[in-house]
Formats: structure tokens, sequence, C-alpha cells
């Protein structure tokens, strides 16, 4: 089973504060081993309401990141 | 020809074999005439010889009713035999020159005791010398034990020595410490300039094992000239004979006139003219030392330092058994050193069960501006207080207690605790990069990011490989979004745009 995204949660009540990005692998044990990862917006977009965020817009964050989420996944053991 | 009277003759009935008159030449019994004589006469008692006597060799003078003595020349040799009593050479005439015994021709002039005797040389009519029988020469001393052995007093009879040695001397007046008596004086008149070498005692051994008679010098004790021409003021060299350098004696330890000992030739710098009565120079780059050390591991080696005032031991002392050494002072020991390198343990203990380092501003004042103390709190427990000085009074800010406790700015109530962690800046663009050494389970950073004045702060909570923001805020400006991962425990940030200055400051938590 490959590394596959888990989640892309976006917390605040009105605004988006920050976007949690989680990927999760197995390792030869057959546990679960997972990795995060948190997107802090800049200050201009910190009072972007969570309608205005695209799927788009999120998953072009998490394309950057998910090479460190897989290296910390592997690094467990995980794959 | 003396005239002869015939009155001096007696008449005799008989004539004696023995009787005869010398020079005459006649017929026995007859009456003689004046021209029966060829020369002169000698009588028999009494007067006086006016010509010479000749004696053909070996032909002898005896004296004494039984030939004593006898004196006679072979033609070779001339012989004066006596078998009787003592021979005297006497002399009693004054206004002479006494008694010249001179060879005129070349050769010795030989004192022979054939046989086991001494030969004894006395003035004032008391033995001053003598030469014994083992061919050793007493001066003062009549069993000299030493192939030369002079007394100082004369002594008669038993040994002064353990073993016969070659020259002994015997001194019995205290030495002088000035220019008067010495047991042995060497003297050199020249050599009044300072640096003069004087006197030497030379130590020569042999040079070649196949050749006993090539002996060279190893070393000598010699004088040294250090006072000003006029000027009292000397001491000594020892010298020795390099191994590697060409034949010539140096100096291998000087004692001068201010009672310095200098082990090699060099100078002292001026800056250690305070500590030059014992010096250690070696040539070159050569390493110098010195090793205090015996021949087992036991017993203990000191540098002891005393005066006339100190009650107590300082120095150092090794101890061979244990290996420990102790520095010691009746009271501060102070270093002063660029840094000081302890590969073991150091152990400070006090009387007051509150031993403490103490760090001041210079080596002029114990004035403390900061100080580690270590507070017993009894035989089981103990707390390290860290105290710096502030108003000119020490305070203690930081404890760490005996369960492992640490206490910030513990007795100052109105500001408490803070602590400040300092980190340089790490450059940070788009690319993810570690701001975090690595944790073997966690930690909580404080990350600040800035350029240009758009800085915002962000608390990450962060794990081997999961991680949250557990609040952020931005400050000024509007700084770029950011985006947090963890990878093996290590905290890594990249920025959406730009480049930033990045500081972290993070409490990890570690496992055992």
């Amino acid at each position: 089973m490959a590394i596959t995204w888990v989640a892309k949660i976006c917390s605040g009540m009105d605004v988006v504060e920050k976007i949690k990005f989680i990927k999760q692998g197995i390792d030869d044990d057959g546990n679960k081993v997972m990795a995060s990862a948190v997107y802090v917006p800049s200050t201009d977009d910190s009072y972007k309401l969570r309608s205005e965020w695209s799927a788009s817009e999120i998953d072009a964050i998490a394309d950057k990141l998910s090479n460190d989420l897989d290296e910390a996944i592997t690094a467990q053991g995980g794959k | 020809m003396a005239n002869v009277k015939f009155s001096d003759f007696a008449v005799r009935t008989t004539v004696p074999t023995v009787d005869y008159i010398v020079g005459y030449q006649g017929a026995a019994n007859i009456q003689i005439a004046p021209t029966d004589f060829l020369g002169d006469y000698l009588p028999l008692a009494g007067g006086t010889m006016i010509g010479d006597v000749v004696y053909n060799d070996s032909v002898k003078a005896k004296f004494g009713t039984g030939a004593d003595s006898e004196l006679y020349h072979t033609g070779s040799h001339l012989f004066f035999d006596n078998a009787i009593g003592t021979s005297y050479i006497r002399n009693t005439a004054a206004g002479g020159t006494g008694i010249l015994l001179r060879n005129s021709v070349i050769g010795d002039i030989q004192f022979d005791n054939e046989f086991a005797g001494n030969i004894l040389f006395n003035t004032s009519n008391v033995e001053r010398m003598r030469i014994d029988l083992d061919g050793n020469v007493g001066i003062a001393v009549d069993n000299p034990e030493a192939r030369l052995q002079v007394n100082e007093i004369p002594q008669a009879g038993g040994s002064t020595t353990t073993a016969p040695s070659l020259a002994h001397f015997v001194g019995s007046t205290a030495p002088s410490t000035v220019n008067g008596f010495a047991t042995l004086k060497l003297e050199y008149p020249a050599g009044a300039t300072p640096g003069d070498a004087g006197a030497q005692i030379m130590f020569t051994q042999g040079y070649h094992s196949g050749d006993p008679d090539n002996t060279q010098p190893v070393g000598s004790l010699r004088g040294y000239r250090t006072g000003a021409d006029t000027q009292y003021g000397g001491g000594l060299q020892l010298t020795y004979q390099p191994d590697a350098l060409p034949l010539g004696l140096v100096p291998g330890i000087t004692l001068d006139g201010d009672g310095t000992v200098t082990i090699g030739t060099g100078t002292v710098a001026a800056a250690n003219a305070a500590a030059d009565d014992f010096v250690i120079t070696g040539p070159g780059t050569t390493a110098t030392g010195i090793t205090i050390s015996n021949t087992s591991d036991s017993g203990v080696g000191t540098i002891f330092f005393g005066d006339t005032t100190s009650s107590a031991a300082a120095g150092f002392r090794y101890d061979h058994n244990t290996g420990d050494m102790s520095v010691s002072a009746e009271d501060d020991i102070n270093f002063t050193c660029d840094n000081a390198t302890f590969a073991g343990n150091v152990i400070i203990h006090d009387s007051s069960n509150a031993p403490y380092i103490d760090f001041v501003e210079d080596a002029a004042t114990t004035d403390s501006k900061a100080r580690i103390t270590m507070d017993q709190v009894d035989t089981d427990n103990g707390t390290l207080i860290f105290s710096t000085e502030g108003a000119g009074t020490l305070t203690n800010a930081l404890t760490i207690n005996q369960t492992g406790i640490v206490q910030v700015n513990p007795t100052n109530a109105s500001t408490g605790g803070i602590v400040n962690s300092y980190r340089a800046a790490i450059s940070v663009s788009t690319s993810a990069i570690a701001i975090s050494n690595p944790a073997t389970y966690g930690g909580l950073a404080s990350v600040w990011v800035n350029s240009a004045g758009n800085i915002a702060h962000d608390l990450v909570s962060y794990s081997l490989s999961g991680i949250d923001v557990v609040a952020s805020q931005p400050i000024s400006g509007a700084a770029a979004a950011r985006t947090y991962t963890a990878v093996s425990g290590v905290l890594k940030v990249a920025m959406a745009a730009g480049t930033y200055d990045v500081y972290a400051t993070e409490t990890r938590v570690s496992l055992t």
C-alpha cells in the first residue's frame, strides 16, 4: 500500500488560520505511520474566509509539501 | 819532605810484625836515615796529613775496631758502608748553607730504602712527611691511608679512612667563609672579569675500550666569576661534554653570585625575574622540565613553599601510591591563565559545606561578579546555585535543587523567572530548511520569521513526523505564508515566497 493522503484540514472559525496536511503509510509490521504538515497563511490571507479557499489552491500547497511528508513517513519505516 | 826526628821513635827490643812506618821501604831492624823516606808519612797517633791520601780501587778506609764503617771506591761506584748503629751525615757548621746534596751531572737522586721501611723527612727534629713502605705519602701523618694524605694536625698511627684512596685531606679547622682555611684550595690568580672561568677539577674517562691510555674529559667543576673587577662575587660551574657537539666542556649548571642556579645557558625573560633563583633553559626548541621521581610506587613527591611565619604547609604533593596530586596553600589559591583544562574530575570541598567558584573582574580584587555554589542540604542532598551580581550584591539567579527542579531568579518576586534563548538567524526561502536540532521525541518551538519588517511569530509543536501550529500571530508588515513539517524529529520550515530570517527557539523532549 502506497503512502496516501489522509486529510487536509482547515482550522478556524470563519477565517482559515492554518491548514493541516496529513499523509499515512504502513510499516513492515502493519502499523500506520503518519506525518503531518501545517500551512500558516500569509498575513494578507489571515482574514481569508474558508469559502474563499479553493480545493485546487489547497491541493497546490499539498503538492509542495508532499515529498517532505513522504520522507517523514519513510524515515519511520512507513511506505 | 818534612824532617824526621829520631826522638819520635822508641827503642824496641822486639819488632811487632804489625808496626811499620808509612813510606819507608828499607830493610827491617836497621837504623834508618831521613833519606830512606820516599814521601810524606802518616803518623800512627795524631798529627795532620798535609798531602793527599790515595786509595786504590776497592781499597777501603775502615773505621771502628771491627771495621764498623768502610769508605771506598770500586772504580765504578763510591760506597760508604756502615754496619753498626745509625749512619749520620751531620752538619754543625753555623753560617753555612747546611747540607747540600747535589748531583752535577744528568741523572737522578735516589733515596733507596732497599727493604721494607719508610723514608722520613723531618724539620725542627719533628717528622713532617714520610713515604711509607707501601709507597703512600703522608704529610703530618705517619700512617697514610691514601697515595697522598695530608693532615692539618699531625697524627700518629690509626686510620682516618675506611678504604684506601688516591688523595685524602684531613682538615681539623672549620672551613672559612672568607679567604681563610680550606681543606683544599685551588687558586687561579687571573680571571677577574665577570664570566671568566677559574680553577678547575676536570674529570676524564676512557675514550676507547681498546686504548686504555686514551682518556677524554667528561666534565669538570670550576670556579666562575660574576662580580665586577675589584668587587666580590662568583660561584661555580658544573660542566659537561655534550654527546653531539665537538670536544669541549660547556656549562651545564651555573651557580652565580646572586645565588641563582641555572641549568643550561639561556637567560630568563624580564617578566620572570622574580622567579630566577632556579632556572632551567634548554637549548633551542628542546623541551625542558623537572621530574621528581622515585624508584617505587610509594611515598610522596613534594614541592614545598615555606617561610619563617607559615604555619601550614603549602605546595604540590603527589602520592605515588594513589596517583593523587594535592595543591595546598595557607590561604587562597589563584589561577591566572588563558585556559584551564581538566582531563578528569574536579572536586571542590570546603568545611562550610557550601563550597563555591567565584568569578572576579581582575586579579587585583576578590569582588565576586558571579558565583557557583554547592549548598549542602543534608548529608544526602545538595543544591547548585548560580549567583550574579546586581547593584553590588550577589543574587541567586538560578537554582537546581536536589530533585532536579530548576528555579530561575527564585528570590526576586517582582520580576520572576525569565528564560531567554537567542539563536542566529537561519535564511529560509521556498525550500524546506531545518530550523532545529534533532529531537528524539519532539519539542515546542517558538519561531520568528522576518523579512524587511514583515514579521510573524508561530508557536509550533512537533514530534518525529507530526506537527501542529499551536498559535500564530502576525507582528508587523505582511509576512508570507509558511509551511512547517517534522522529519525524523527535525523541525523544518519553508516560506511560500521570499527569503526570511528565521529565529527558532525550541524546547525539546528527548528520551533517555
